[in-house]
């Protein structure tokens, strides 16, 4: 099966779940659109699929280009997504200042630059941070778990 | 009336005003270029400041900033993916591929020139049409309404450069996702799941980002390049000028989409967000070459910006001429009238036409201090796309994260981005049409709300008024414009038979 497949089959999972979500409320007017829109895109859905995987059988390459494209940077893709669920947990607990300030310096610096090359952009990006968001648009950045309970 | 016209004339050469109208356009224009800080936020937030000042120069700049913000807001779509606005989010499609061509330069040349000639000519259309104006806004009802927004969900089918299936499937996935929240007409909650934070909806902003802009810097920092794929243009201010020699040579277009913005700017509760994608769509149906469109071609930068800026006059028109907001920032622009003592509305058309007059000049004069503006910046801004994704990503990510939160001090909304950029990425990686999804999701709402409107207010015939026809209409030569050009082609002049008559 290619990889653009499991997406598809996510798509008609989430379908099936949106058709029976949209089947358990009360009124027509609520329930109409969605279910029209639900049943065409999972009708859509399994008819790409079947496009997508008809002729696999036929020529089966060792590996596709797709295959080959993806492999080296798949881990590259999963340290990306480390980083921004990392950024989100500190976000949580450190607040979006200190969090985000944190991010870029950490970012820059793992990437292989000099520290003094990360230090000096992270309190730039801070102090640009701080005078638009909280001098001028006076905007009440989030301050995280840990400074809001000391 | 032309005493009006030279006497508001005349007041936007008083030093002060002039003044306070470049001071807006400065701001609109580095708004613009700030992600998720939009026109709305920062006319709110300059509210107060203008209690003090007198109608003609509080006015001039807050008129500054919303001239502006548009062409701000498309260096961003151009040169990150990222739309500065809603109204620059039709931009991305055509101008981001040609700033990763090492076209940046080119692309926004045609996104501030167009713009700016957009939002011109979009005032003198306001000053021309002000008598046919209460006209055009009491034609459309929720019937004429739903129509409207049907012909923009209509370019779902058209706007993707893969199969119309993909696009398709991308499309009605924004349109579900929109539903998400109250339902407009019965009240009910839909696929919140007991969730306050969900009862409101998807915010928009997040999913804009989440979808457009994370994923491609993901991209770019996975290869470890930059944006463009070409070297530093060396001459930059020729790039520039090319863009601009394009929006003349597509001279045709720039008008049709200017037309576009402006009609459906002066229809209160559609907005430019509506425009920029039929604009966009035509010049897609219409084009000689529709395959390059998402791939890098300048008429797909060239429409949506004309028609988001020509949107701007006639946004204006119903607001001064009847005191109907024809959009979130207008309502904001009409408390700040209430404020300075003005009341909108036609008594303000007799009282205060020179005011009037003074605003739409305001308007255009804006439109071309932005333009000089953005040529002035784009000498920096265009470096962006040639800096290495190592230092890009941290710092574009961390103003996302904190423009996320900002937009609704939302905690939760930073989890919506993530989800809207993992869903991004995959539609990035299997080519699914990612701008079928927001349009989707920007215009699903709006039609469900007034098909339910239409429904109840003139039963299941309501498609059947002269101007609903003809809604229907325009709809289909959207849709099979190329087809029916197709069929036409295949018989020669005089006739199927193909003899002359």
């Amino acid at each position: 099966m290619k990889p653009s497949s499991y997406f598809l089959i996510a798509i008609i999972v989430l379908m099936i779940a949106v058709i029976s979500w949209s089947l358990t409320y009360p009124d027509i007017e609520t329930t109409i659109l969605p279910l029209m829109f639900g049943a065409l895109t999972l009708a859509l859905a399994i008819a790409q699929l079947v496009i997508e995987n008809r002729n696999l059988g036929i020529a089966k390459p060792d590996r596709t280009k797709e295959d080959v494209d993806s492999a080296p940077v798949k881990e590259s893709h999963a340290s990306v997504a480390g980083w921004l669920i990392g950024l989100l947990c500190g976000v949580y607990v450190l607040g979006l200042l200190i969090a985000t300030t944190l991010f870029v310096c950490l970012y820059i610096k793992m990437h292989g630059r000099r520290w003094g090359i990360a230090i000096a952009l992270a309190v730039m990006f801070l102090a640009f941070s701080y005078t638009l968001f909280v001098l001028v648009l006076r905007v009440h950045l989030y301050s995280g778990l840990l400074f809001r309970a000391s | 009336m032309i005493h009006a016209f030279l006497q508001g004339l005349g007041t936007l050469g008083s030093p002060m005003v002039m003044l306070a109208l470049a001071l807006g356009s400065v701001i609109g224009v580095i708004i613009g270029i700030i992600p998720v800080i939009g026109p709305l936020i920062t006319i709110a937030i300059l509210l107060p400041f203008v209690n003090g000042m007198s109608p003609e120069t509080g006015l001039s700049l807050l008129i500054g900033i919303y001239a502006a913000s548009m062409a701000g807001g498309s260096m961003t779509s151009i040169l990150l993916n990222i739309p500065g606005d809603v109204t620059n989010a039709a931009t991305v499609i055509d101008g981001y591929p040609l700033a990763q061509k090492g076209q940046a330069g080119r692309a926004m040349g045609a996104a501030i020139l167009s713009s700016a000639m957009g939002g011109i000519l979009g005032v003198f259309l306001a000053m021309g049409m002000i008598p046919l104006a209460l006209v055009l806004v009491l034609a459309f009802r929720a019937p004429e309404m739903f129509f409207l927004v049907l012909l923009g969900i209509s370019v779902i089918a058209t706007i993707g450069k893969d199969s119309l299936v993909k696009s398709l499937i991308s499309g009605f996935l924004g349109i579900i996702l929109s539903f998400v929240g109250f339902h407009a007409i019965t009240g009910a909650s839909r696929f919140t799941f007991e969730t306050t934070f969900l009862y409101d909806g998807l915010n928009l902003i997040p999913f804009i980002l989440g979808i457009f802009a994370l994923p491609e810097l993901i991209e770019v920092a996975v290869k470890g390049t930059t944006i463009s794929q070409a070297p530093v243009v060396a001459n930059l201010t020729q790039d520039i000028m090319e863009g601009f020699k394009d929006v003349f040579r597509h001279f045709w277009l720039f008008l049709r989409s200017s037309l576009i913005g402006y009609i459906l700017g002066v229809i209160p509760g559609i907005g430019t967000q509506v425009a920029i994608f039929v604009a966009y769509g035509q010049a897609k149906q219409f084009s000689r070459n529709p395959e390059k469109f998402g791939t890098g071609c300048i008429e797909g930068v060239i429409a949506p910006e004309s028609a988001n800026n020509a949107s701007q006059g006639g946004h204006m028109l119903p607001t001064l001429a009847f005191g109907i907001p024809a959009g979130a920032i207008m309502a904001v622009l009409l408390g700040a009238f209430l404020m300075v003592g003005i009341t909108p509305g036609p008594a303000m058309l007799k009282d205060h036409l020179d005011l009037s007059f003074l605003l739409l000049i305001g308007l255009a004069v804006g439109n071309i201090l932005s333009l000089a503006l953005c040529f002035l910046l784009a000498r920096w801004t265009t470096k962006i796309a040639n800096v290495h994704a190592d230092f890009l990503l941290p710092i574009i990510v961390a103003i996302t994260f904190i423009g996320t939160y900002v937009a609704r001090e939302e905690l939760l909304d930073l989890i919506v981005l993530l989800l809207a950029t993992v869903l991004g990425s995959a539609m990035l990686k299997f080519n699914y049409s990612r701008p079928a999804l927001i349009l989707g999701f920007i215009l699903g709402k709006l039609a469900e709300k007034y098909f339910f409107l239409s429904l109840s207010a003139f039963g299941p015939l309501f498609f059947l008024s002269p101007l609903c026809l003809v809604l229907i209409v325009l709809t289909v030569i959207l849709l099979f414009s190329r087809q029916l050009g197709r069929v036409f082609q295949r018989f020669p002049r005089g006739g199927p038979s193909g003899h002359e008559a």
